[in-house]
This record gives C-alpha cells, sequence and structure tokens, in this order.
C-alpha cells in the first residue's frame, strides 16, 4: 500500500466576517497517497483555496484534524509549521510571487538558503532546479525582466529546489496564457512522472483539472465529488 | 453518388470545372478538369470562415428536454453524471496531448489542433452544463 | 452642477472620512508634525524673547526719554556732568539716575529688585509713577516701592525693609507704593525708588550717576542735540537712544542666538523630514484606491486635492498642538534662561509672547511640508494610468531602485555654493558680524538640505558597497533581503534617515561644541581661579550686584585663619570702537600668589610684573581682534578721571562670552576711578585652617548685618558647570525630541514599506520563513537605517562641531579648542544601534505576526 501524504478527516474552517460567522470548510474529511496528482476544483467561493492552505499548514482548521505526511498538525508550533514547509513542502502560486530584488537564480535557492545550506550548493542546486524547467539562460534576470511564464516557471523551479514530497499550486495557470499554462502543467506532470511527487492543485479551469489523475470537486465548502480520472479510470 | 454528379454538373455549369476527353474505354468513366475560375474559387473558399454553427445532435440535450418537464431532481442528476463523463473525457484527451508532446513527427500539429478542438468543445459543454443547473435551480427555487 | 463651496467642501469630507478610518495612523502623522513644529516654534519665541528681554528693560527703563547718557567707564560717571548736559541747549529736561539690583529682606521674606535712585523732582518729568499710597521718598532712608515688591514683601506704606548696600544691610521705610503697569512691570519685574543720594550711598556710588535721561526740548531736532550732547561732554560718557544702549546685549547674546539658529535650522529639517515621511506614506499607501477614484471619473486635480486636503488638514492641526507646545517649551526655557544667565545683566524676566512670526512659521512648517511632502507621491499616483496603478504591484519600489544621480548632483551643487560662503566669509582677523552669522546659520540649513539630497544616492551606494555584503554576511538570506528593501524607496528611507542623521549630527556637533567648552573652561579654570574661597554680597552669576566697601574687605583680613584678601572687580566698559567689554580689576600683587592669567601671548609672571607697575593691561584676543592691537600696542581707556593710556602686558586665554575681557591692575583703578568697592573678594586660607570652618567663622561675625554668599572653590566650579548644563540643556531638550520624532519616522516607514510588501512577507513565510527570520528582515532593514543615519549622522556633527568651535571665537572672542567628544559619539552610537531596531520592534512584530494567507491574498 502507498504511503499516505495528506489526511483530513472532518475539516470545519470558519471565518468571522462582519460579524457573521462564514464556514469556508465545512467538515472535509479525504486522504491523498503518494504520487497522486489531485486537481481541486470549484467556483470562487467554494472554499477550494481554503482547503489547500489547511492542507499544507498555512493555516490552522477551526476543527478537526489535518495530518501532513503522518504528523498531526494541530501540534506543531509555528516554527516547526515553517520548517515543515520549507523542507517537504512546495509552493506554487497564481501570481508567482517571486521576491523582486532577487535573481531568478536568487528566487530558486531561497529556500536553500532560508535553511542555511551553503551558498555554493544552494545555487548549484538551484541551477539544476532551472534546467529542469528550462531556464537556465534566464539565472541572473531580476523577476520584471521575465514573461508570466517564465516568472511561474521560476516560481515552480523554487518549489522543487528542496525536493519535497508535496507540491501545492493554487491557481498555477490564473495568470498565464494559454500555452505558458500548458508547459507548466507538463512540468508538473512531469514532476509527478519522474520524481513521484504528490502534487494538489487548485484550479477552476477544467483543462487545467483534467492534467490530475483525481479530480475533487468543491461546493460550499463540501466536497461534491471525488473522482479518478487517471488512467485505467 | 448521385450527389456528387449533380454538384459536378452545376460546377460546370457555372463554369468551374470542364470535361476533359473520354480517355481509355471505359465510356461511364468521366474526367473533369479544374478551370482557372474553378482555382480561383477555391482559394476563396479556402479562406472563407464557415458561418453556420455546430447544429446540435447531442442525445443529453434530448433527455434532458424531457426531464425538465417531468422531475427537476432527476435532471439535476443527470447532469451530475454527464459532468463526471465529460471531465473523464477530458483527462483522456489530456494524456492523449501529453503523449503527443512527447512525439515528433509531421502528424503532430494536425493531431493537436484536433485535440484542443475536442477539449473545448468539451469545456463548452461543461460551461453549458453548468448554465443549465443555474437555471434549473432558479426554476425550481433551489440555491446555487 | 458642481459650485465652488462643492469642490471645497468635497475633498474636505473625503479627507476627514480617511483620517477618521485610520486614526492611528493620522495620529502618529499628527504627532510627528506638532513635534516638528514644536521645535521650530519653541526656538522661534526663546530666541525674541531673549533679544528683547534686554531692549525691554532699557527702554521700559527710560521712560519718556528721548537719549541716554551713560558711562563708558563701568562704574558710573562724574555726577557735575549732570550741569553740563542740561545746559546745553536743547534739552527740555534731564534726569539722573543710579540703580542698582539688590536683595531686599522684610521680616522673613526675601526678594531681588531692581532700586533706582532718582531726583525726585526731575525724574517726574521723564517717568510717570502711579501712586496707590503715599508718596515719593523724599529723604534718606525712605523709599517707595511697586506694588508687586510691597505684595511679595508683605510691604504697606508706613513698614520697612532692609536693602543690602555696600556698608552691609540698612534699613528703609516704605512712604510710598505705586503701580508699574504694561510693558514697565513685564520688563522691569518689581522695583523701586530711593532718593538719589541714598541710593548713591548704599551702592558705592558717592558722587557718581548711572544714567541721564534726556528729553528734548519741543522742536528740537534729535540728532542736532545728540551730536551738541556729545560734544559738550568727555568720553567716560557717551549718548544713545534708549533702544541703541541695548545693543551692547545683542553682541554678548550672539553665541546664545547663533546657537539656537542652528538649533532652529535644525529643527526645521527633522520636522520637515517627519512630516514628510509621515504624509508620503499615507498617500503612497492609498495608491489603489486614489486610482479607483479616478477610474471612477475623478480628475487628476481633483484626486490632487483630496490629497492635498488632507495633508493640509493634518498640517494645520499639527502646526497649531505645536504652536502650543513650543509656547509651552519656550516658557520653560526661557525662566531658566533668565535664573542661569540673564539675571546677571539685569533682566528679571525674558518674557515669552506669542506673535504672529510665530504663528505664521508654526501654520507654514507644518503645512508647507505637509503639503510639500503629499506632492510628490500623490503626483506619481495621478501620473499613471489609473488600470496600471490598480493592478496588484508586483514589485513596489523595484523601479526607482536605480541610482539617483541627478538629486546626487542637485545635492552636490548645494553643498558647493554653502561650503564656499562660509569659507570666503571667514573672518582673518576681526569679529563675525551679526548678519554674517545669520548669513552662517542660513548655509548650514543650505548644506544641511545639501546632504539630504545627496542621502538616496549616498545611501544607495553605502548598501551596495557595504551593507549588503555585511548584513548578508552576518544574516545570510534575510540580511541581504534587509540590505535589499532599503533601497527599494531611496527617497523615502533616505527622508528617514535624514530625520536620524539631522537629530545625530546636532547631538553630535552640540555634545562636542560643548565638551570643548568644557575642556578649555577646565584649564582656564585650574590656573585663573586659585582663591580657597571667594565671598561677595548679593552673588548672582559671574558678576555681583551690590558692591562690598574697602571696610568691609578690610574686617576680613582679620578673620582668624585667612591669610590674605584680594579685592576683586568686575564691570562692563565700551571701549573706543563703541562695543562693550568686560573689565577685570586686580591687585596683581596679590593675584600672583593664588592664580596664574594664562596668556596666549606673553609669558605670566614678566607680566604680572609689568601689570604691578601699573599703566599696563592684559587682554583677551577678542580685544585684540577688535582693536587690532598686539603686544606692547597701547590702549586707551576711557575713565572718570580722564582717559588713560595702557600698555599691552599680555593676551589672555578667554572662555568668556561677553565678547572680550581686559584685566587692569587695583592701583590704576583706584587712581583713576576713585572707588574704592570691590565686587568680591579672594580669600586664601591659612595652612592649618580648613576653608569650610574659615567661612563659618566669616558668616557668624557678619550674621544678620550683611547677607553674604561665600564659595569655596570646588563649589563655584560646580555652579559654573551648573551654568553651562543649563545652557546646553536647551540643545539637549532639542536633541532628545529630533531624536524622538525620527524614532517615530522610522517605525512608519517601516510600517508602510511592511504594507507594501505584505505579499512578500506571505511568500517568505510560505516558502519556509520562520517568523524570527522575518523580525530579523525587518530589523536588519532598521539597523540599516540606524547604521547610515549614525554614520552620516556622526561624521556631519564632527563637521558642524568642527566650524562652530572654530567660529565660536570669532563669534565672541571665547578660545575654545576642538576636542573629540567621545561620550556624545558613543551616545549618537547608541541611539544610531538602539533606537532604530526598537522604533522597528513594533513593525517588525507586525510583518512577523501577519497570516500567511491574509498577506498572500490579493484585493
Amino acid at each position: 500500500m502507498t504511503r499516505e501524504m495528506i489526511r483530513l478527516d472532518q475539516v470545519v474552517k470558519e471565518f468571522r466576517r462582519g460579524g457573521a460567522t462564514v464556514r469556508a470548510v465545512d467538515g472535509v474529511s479525504l486522504s491523498v497517497a503518494q504520487g497522486e496528482f489531485v486537481a481541486v476544483m470549484g467556483k470562487s467561493g467554494s472554499g477550494k483555496s481554503t482547503l489547500l492552505h489547511l492542507m499544507s499548514g498555512l493555516q490552522q482548521p477551526s476543527s478537526g484534524k489535518v495530518h501532513l505526511l503522518g504528523r498531526d498538525l494541530s501540534r506543531l508550533s509555528d516554527d516547526e509549521l515553517t520548517l515543515l514547509r520549507r523542507e517537504q513542502v512546495g509552493f506554487v502560486f497564481q501570481f508567482f510571487n517571486l521576491l523582486p530584488t532577487l535573481t531568478a537564480l536568487e528566487n530558486v535557492a531561497l529556500p536553500l538558503l532560508l535553511a542555511r545550506v551553503k551558498r555554493s550548493a544552494a545555487e548549484a542546486r538551484a541551477r539544476e532546479a532551472l534546467a529542469t524547467v528550462g531556464l537556465s539562460d534566464r539565472e541572473g534576470h531580476k523577476p520584471e525582466e521575465l514573461s508570466g511564464g517564465q516568472m511561474q516557471r521560476v516560481a515552480l523551479a523554487r518549489a522543487l529546489v528542496t525536493d519535497p514530497p508535496l507540491l501545492f499550486a493554487d491557481e498555477p495557470t490564473g495568470n498565464l496564457d494559454s500555452h505558458s499554462g500548458e508547459e507548466v502543467l507538463l512540468l508538473l506532470k512531469q514532476m509527478q512522472a519522474e520524481r513521484g511527487q504528490t502534487i494538489v492543485m487548485v484550479t477552476h479551469d477544467p483543462k487545467a483539472a483534467a492534467y490530475g489523475d483525481r479530480l475533487i470537486r468543491m461546493q460550499d465548502g463540501r466536497v461534491i465529488d471525488d473522482q479518478v480520472t487517471g488512467e485505467g479510470a | 453518388m448521385g450527389q456528387i454528379y449533380s454538384t459536378l454538373d452545376r460546377m460546370l455549369k457555372d463554369g468551374l470545372v470542364e470535361l476533359a476527353g473520354a480517355e481509355g474505354a471505359d465510356e461511364e468513366r468521366k474526367t473533369y478538369r479544374i478551370t482557372e475560375a474553378g482555382l480561383a474559387e477555391l482559394e476563396r473558399w479556402l479562406a472563407r470562415p464557415p458561418l453556420k454553427a455546430r447544429p446540435m445532435r447531442n442525445e443529453i440535450y434530448v433527455r434532458l428536454g424531457l426531464l425538465v418537464e417531468k422531475d427537476l431532481r432527476r435532471a439535476l442528476d443527470l447532469l451530475e453524471s454527464q459532468r463526471r463523463v465529460y471531465h473523464l473525457q477530458m483527462a483522456e484527451l489530456t494524456r492523449a496531448k501529453i503523449q503527443l508532446a512527447k512525439e515528433r513527427g509531421p502528424e503532430r500539429l494536425r493531431q493537436e489542433m484536433m485535440l484542443d478542438a475536442a477539449l473545448l468543445h468539451v469545456e463548452a459543454e461543461l460551461k453549458w452544463l453548468d448554465n443549465c443547473e443555474a437555471r434549473l435551480r432558479a426554476r425550481g427555487g433551489m440555491e446555487a | 452642477m458642481r459650485t465652488p463651496l462643492g469642490s471645497v467642501s468635497q475633498p474636505l469630507q473625503m479627507a476627514r472620512h480617511y483620517l477618521w478610518g485610520r486614526k492611528g495612523r493620522a495620529f502618529m502623522t499628527l504627532a510627528g508634525i506638532a513635534l516638528g513644529v514644536t521645535m521650530v516654534v519653541a526656538v522661534l519665541l526663546l530666541n525674541k524673547a531673549i533679544l528683547g528681554s534686554y531692549e525691554n528693560l532699557l527702554t521700559a527703563a527710560a521712560g519718556r526719554a528721548d537719549l541716554q547718557v551713560s558711562a563708558t567707564t563701568g562704574f558710573g560717571f562724574d555726577e557735575r556732568l549732570l550741569a553740563a548736559v542740561r545746559e546745553t541747549a536743547g534739552v527740555g529736561a534731564a534726569a539722573p539716575v543710579v540703580s542698582s539690583g539688590a536683595p531686599v529682606f522684610a521680616g522673613d521674606r526675601q526678594a531681588g529688585a531692581t532700586f533706582y535712585g532718582i531726583d525726585v523732582e526731575l525724574d517726574q518729568k521723564v517717568r510717570d509713577y502711579r501712586l496707590t499710597a503715599g508718596r515719593l521718598p523724599a529723604a534718606d532712608g525712605e523709599a517707595a516701592v511697586t506694588t508687586d515688591l510691597a505684595e511679595g514683601l508683605g510691604l504697606a506704606e508706613g513698614d520697612s525693609f532692609r536693602l543690602l548696600t555696600t556698608q552691609g544691610l540698612k534699613e528703609f521705610r516704605v512712604v510710598g507704593v505705586f503701580d508699574a503697569r504694561g510693558t514697565v512691570r513685564g520688563a522691569l519685574g518689581p522695583f523701586g525708588v530711593l532718593t538719589l543720594e541714598a541710593a548713591q550711598e548704599a551702592f558705592g556710588k558717592a558722587g557718581r550717576l548711572d544714567v541721564i535721561d534726556v528729553i528734548a526740548a519741543p522742536g528740537e531736532s534729535l540728532a542736532a542735540l545728540r551730536e551738541r550732547l556729545a560734544d559738550a561732554l568727555d568720553p567716560q560718557v557717551r549718548v544713545t537712544t534708549p533702544a541703541e544702549r541695548s545693543r551692547d546685549m545683542e553682541k554678548l547674546l550672539d553665541a546664545v542666538v547663533f546657537l539656537l539658529t542652528v538649533a532652529g535650522s535644525v529643527s526645521l529639517f527633522a520636522g520637515t523630514f517627519i512630516i514628510y515621511t509621515n504624509v508620503s506614506m499615507s498617500v503612497a499607501e492609498r495608491r489603489r484606491e486614489l486610482s479607483i477614484l479616478r477610474a471612477l471619473g475623478m480628475r487628476r486635480g481633483e484626486v490632487m486635492a483630496v490629497v492635498l486636503t488632507e495633508a493640509g488638514l493634518l498640517g494645520c492641526l499639527g502646526a497649531l498642538a505645536g504652536l502650543a507646545n513650543g509656547f509651552g517649551m519656550a516658557w520653560v526655557m526661557a525662566e531658566q534662561m533668565t535664573d542661569q544667565f540673564l539675571n546677571a545683566y539685569g533682566v528679571q524676566r525674558a518674557a515669552v509672547t506669542m506673535d504672529p512670526a510665530a504663528l505664521a512659521a508654526a501654520l507654514a512648517v507644518g503645512i508647507g511640508a505637509a503639503l510639500v511632502a503629499a506632492c510628490g507621491p500623490a503626483r506619481e499616483t495621478v501620473m499613471v494610468s489609473p488600470m496600471e496603478a490598480m493592478r496588484p504591484t508586483e514589485s513596489p519600489g523595484i523601479d526607482r531602485a536605480r541610482l539617483d544621480w541627478r538629486r546626487g548632483a542637485a545635492g552636490l551643487a548645494l553643498m558647493l555654493p554653502g561650503s564656499l560662503t562660509i569659507w570666503l566669509t571667514w573672518p582673518q582677523n576681526e569679529m563675525v558680524s551679526p548678519p554674517v552669522l545669520r548669513l552662517w546659520g542660513l548655509m548650514l540649513a543650505v548644506l544641511l538640505l545639501g546632504t539630504v539630497l545627496l542621502l538616496p544616492l549616498l545611501l544607495n551606494l553605502l548598501t551596495r558597497a557595504v551593507l549588503r555584503p555585511l548584513l548578508t554576511g552576518v544574516l545570510g538570506v534575510t540580511g541581504r533581503l534587509a540590505a535589499d528593501n532599503l533601497i527599494r524607496m531611496p527617497r523615502r528611507t533616505a527622508a528617514t534617515v535624514s530625520a536620524l542623521m539631522v537629530a545625530l549630527t546636532y547631538m553630535v556637533a552640540m555634545g562636542g561644541v560643548e565638551a570643548s567648552q568644557m575642556a578649555a573652561f577646565n584649564r582656564w579654570f585650574e590656573k585663573n581661579i586659585g582663591w580657597d574661597m571667594n565671598v561677595s554680597s548679593s552673588y548672582s552669576g559671574i558678576g555681583a550686584l551690590v558692591e562690598m566697601d574697602d571696610g568691609f574687605v578690610q574686617q576680613l583680613a582679620e578673620v582668624e585663619g585667612v591669610r590674605l584678601v584680594s579685592p576683586q572687580k568686575m564691570m562692563r566698559v565700551i571701549l573706543s570702537d563703541g562695543e562693550q567689554a568686560f573689565m577685570q580689576v586686580f591687585d596683581h600683587r596679590l593675584l600672583r600668589q593664588y592664580s596664574e592669567t594664562p596668556l596666549e601671548e606673553g609669558s605670566w609672571p614678566e607680566a604680572a610684573d609689568l601689570m604691578e607697575q601699573g599703566g599696563h593691561v592684559i587682554i583677551s584676543p577678542a580685544v585684540a581682534a577688535r582693536l587690532g592691537l598686539d603686544l606692547g600696542d597701547t590702549l586707551e581707556l576711557p575713565s572718570p578721571g580722564g582717559t588713560l593710556t595702557l600698555t599691552v602686558a599680555g593676551i589672555m586665554t578667554d572662555i568668556t562670552p561677553y565678547g572680550g575681557t581686559l584685566n587692569i591692575d587695583r592701583r590704576d583703578y583706584l587712581r583713576y576711578w576713585n572707588d574704592a568697592t570691590s565686587s568680591n573678594v579672594a580669600v586664601l586660607v591659612e595652612p592649618g585652617h580648613s576653608p569650610e570652618a574659615v567661612r563659618q567663622r566669616i558668616l557668624d561675625r557678619w550674621g544678620d548685618t550683611m547677607p553674604l554668599a561665600i564659595r569655596l572653590n570646588h563649589e563655584f566650579w560646580q555652579e559654573l558647570k551648573v551654568s553651562y548644563d543649563s545652557f546646553y540643556g536647551l540643545n539637549e531638550a532639542l536633541t532628545w525630541i529630533a531624536v524622538l520624532v525620527s524614532g517615530l519616522a522610522i517605525a512608519n516607514t517601516l510600517f508602510a514599506a511592511i504594507l507594501e510588501r505584505k505579499r512578500e512577507i506571505g511568500v517568505l513565510r510560505a516558502v519556509g520563513t520562520r517568523r524570527g527570520e522575518v523580525l530579523q528582515v525587518v530589523l536588519g532593514e532598521a539597523l540599516s537605517i540606524g547604521l547610515v543615519g549614525g554614520l552620516i549622522g556622526s561624521v556631519a556633527g564632527l563637521t558642524l562641531q568642527r566650524v562652530m568651535v572654530a567660529a565660536s571665537q570669532y563669534i565672541n572672542g571665547a578660545a575654545t579648542e576642538w576636542v573629540v567628544d567621545w561620550g556624545s559619539l558613543a551616545m549618537a552610537a547608541a541611539v544610531a544601534l538602539l533606537l532604530a531596531p526598537l522604533a522597528g520592534l513594533l513593525p517588525a512584530r507586525w510583518a512577523a505576526r501577519l497570516d500567511v494567507v491574509d498577506a498572500l491574498r490579493y484585493e
């Protein structure tokens, strides 16, 4: 049996918005196994982004339990959570979110540098990651000198540089034209295939979701469908 | 078979093609040759976008049309199961596309374009399903 | 549909809503503006109060007099000149006056007041006395006092009080009480009048007058009369208008005024900066909001109007608060200055009055700086297309991280004429005139402005060359990010750094000037003050107000344990250049036994020999410069006994701020001034006797008959030190305000920077940056601001100190040398290294505690 990477038990997340309490995630239980590429779909406000934040430990649930790599996130301190993210999790966001003052190479190396990996070693690994996403010739460029697709690939390289077992992507193609979007999705697919990485991707685009091999659809904070779409389905 | 001859006859009348002299013994066989005017018309035809929309032929339209009057709940269930089918289709098409991306050769481009068309059609169907659902729920006084 | 009223009130309302919506930030901005304005107003009002106090004193005392005849020789002039004045054609009335400040006692109450000896009949032509009871004094032993003084001492008509005279306490009876009103009351404080003869006797001025007040006959031209009087009289007096006499004082106060002008420039800068950073931040923060207004169809001008109205509103409120605050501060400082410094000149009160100029300055600084600060960011916002500004900024500020050569060049271009002007007007030998001093104050401001313009460039280069490698080396990638962030908004960061820099410049310069003066003072004191104790009556500051007669000095010598008594006399004389100098009279035969006059030129025992011979003078470098004298040259000095010709026996080190000092020997003084009184007596104690015991014996011996002030050597040192300290206390107060203000600016800048880069912090957190590391990034940025501000501030401060120390000897002739004040440098370093991170702590904590998901969100 493959390893369980993520488990959610009756997870609820509530927000207070102007006096009223809103349930963004309403009693979700699910499990993600190693090597899965899960697409989470839903309209805006369906709770899909919040689900991703909960799974990745960026937020703590109001009730219920989240296990990441077998660890109960509610038992971790903020620093422990941060270290978990630094070492085991990679993130790709809709708006690339690169640091504008750093070059592409430095942006990619950032998680390693934060982990106090020696600069030369960090840069060597960052170079490798940039090569993986096909941007070896852009390593000295600042984000402002890159196109959207290139920025997202740098962001992807940053997410991959620590070779994390888990990859979270929040609308990674949302701000890209279809061609750049496809490139990024193909890269994600490639990571899954070659490195066995587990990927959870939130998207509202069915075309992007079709790259996953499992599709979770959400509505009003609940999972309304969980369907295997991969080979042999 | 008859349709093509009537078309050819009309083209002959319009001077787009002409009859080539009978070659060989077979009397039944006619050979047409394209004229200058015919070539010009071909160029125009290739460049002209087709104006007619794709006709609606999917069974789902029919079933949905029938269920709407009968049972709203079942209509919605139908939408949902259809949606799952479409997602599966998209995933399959996408896999083909990923596979294709690894290949080289002259066929790749044409196939990619075909796959894009198919994907976009399924996407449109999915969107249509969403719209239908919204309408049905509005009609039934249900929440979205 | 838009009415003129509508177009004004609409931005006003929007501004009000905005400010009310962000009370915290608005309050911080307001506090910044108020503090800035406080500094400016306090300096301005204090300056005016000090300058005005002496002039008010003299003009109030002069009554209706058109001209005044006053002594150039220090201790009054011959009363026979009164007859000469009265006989001069064109003189309508002439009233003689003798005056002295003195302590008064009634029962167990005590007060200090000025007493005027008047010719009752003549005086009423010049001054009005609104008697509320009794009459003016007509005989010896009678006095009239102001209602204030009567109240202070609990006196009524017929009661008696005791007045300190040169012979001890003497009893006077109140024969009248009068009401001094308005400016007279404000300027003179409580005072009393005696008959002329009584006052002459009481103050050791028998046969002498201090002033003759002259009223011109109707239709008489003042200029002509003045000339006629000057011709008729001799050089021991001069004829001036009452206001002109106050110029002597102005000269003395030049040093103070110069310091205050520098303080004013500095505070103006610091104030403007805090206002600038605060306001520009609040505008930058609202970039998108303003762009939405633009997209909704507001015109550029209208958006500008909204922003400027808001800034103007803040500026106005802040200015008013600062005005009130500054007034209070000036008031407290004026009290202190009066106690420590101005009392010695007979000034009882330096009245701080609010005037339109201060009001205008406060509003101009407050509102002006706020508007200027708002203009830049507001223009930036309205100039970009609304859509572009509404787009979530991917990288705020990164586009402006380029090197700002143009501004740098402008800064250099400003610094050039500034330093050139000071260099070109640097005096060769003569004293600096007040206009030049003011010019220097202005040029210092120009230099500061230049530095400020140069700062973004400097900051950029410094960060790249030093800070980035340094921080990266120490903190790793978080340090690197901190250094990078520092130069993303170079102008704003530079403004913040400027505020800190200016505060520290001021701190280092003033601390250095004080240290230089203290060093000079200590050296001077060690040589110059060799007595064991100093005895005087009614001692105030450096000059005693009531002299002591010779009989007292003789008796003092007979007290057991006293080895030697040496009468000393201090007075202010007018030299041939028409300016004032401080004259000290010593018996050099005695003086050389306990002191050495520190000489710049000439050598001591020889100079003392010459002084003993008579006919010699020792002068300060300022007097030498003013009159163009050198060793061996001769100096003409007017005296009641005719003009003396004295040979310069030495040029002494001088640390007093009186614009020039000269020492003469007591034998010459006795001969020419015919005055045996002394201002104070230096006492040496027999070996084996303790000074404390001798002091007690002296106090017991005179007891109630004469209140004496006796200072031991170390007490005197302590006292002078305290008056130095209180003088520099003003500067210290201003320094700390500036420091506080720059701390606010740093916190504000960092808050704004974090707000703008919220998402970057979210990313950092998401990819595995711990809270502590985010803290490091922000604190690293704060520390860098501190480092740069501290570094540049210290260098600028040392430069300023150098200039001020060098200038001080041309300003008032006091010799000081450049001393590096490690104390204030250490303090500046501590402020730079502690204040900045401290100010950054709150923003840093905020940044570290940001919710990651919230920070990542786009809205």
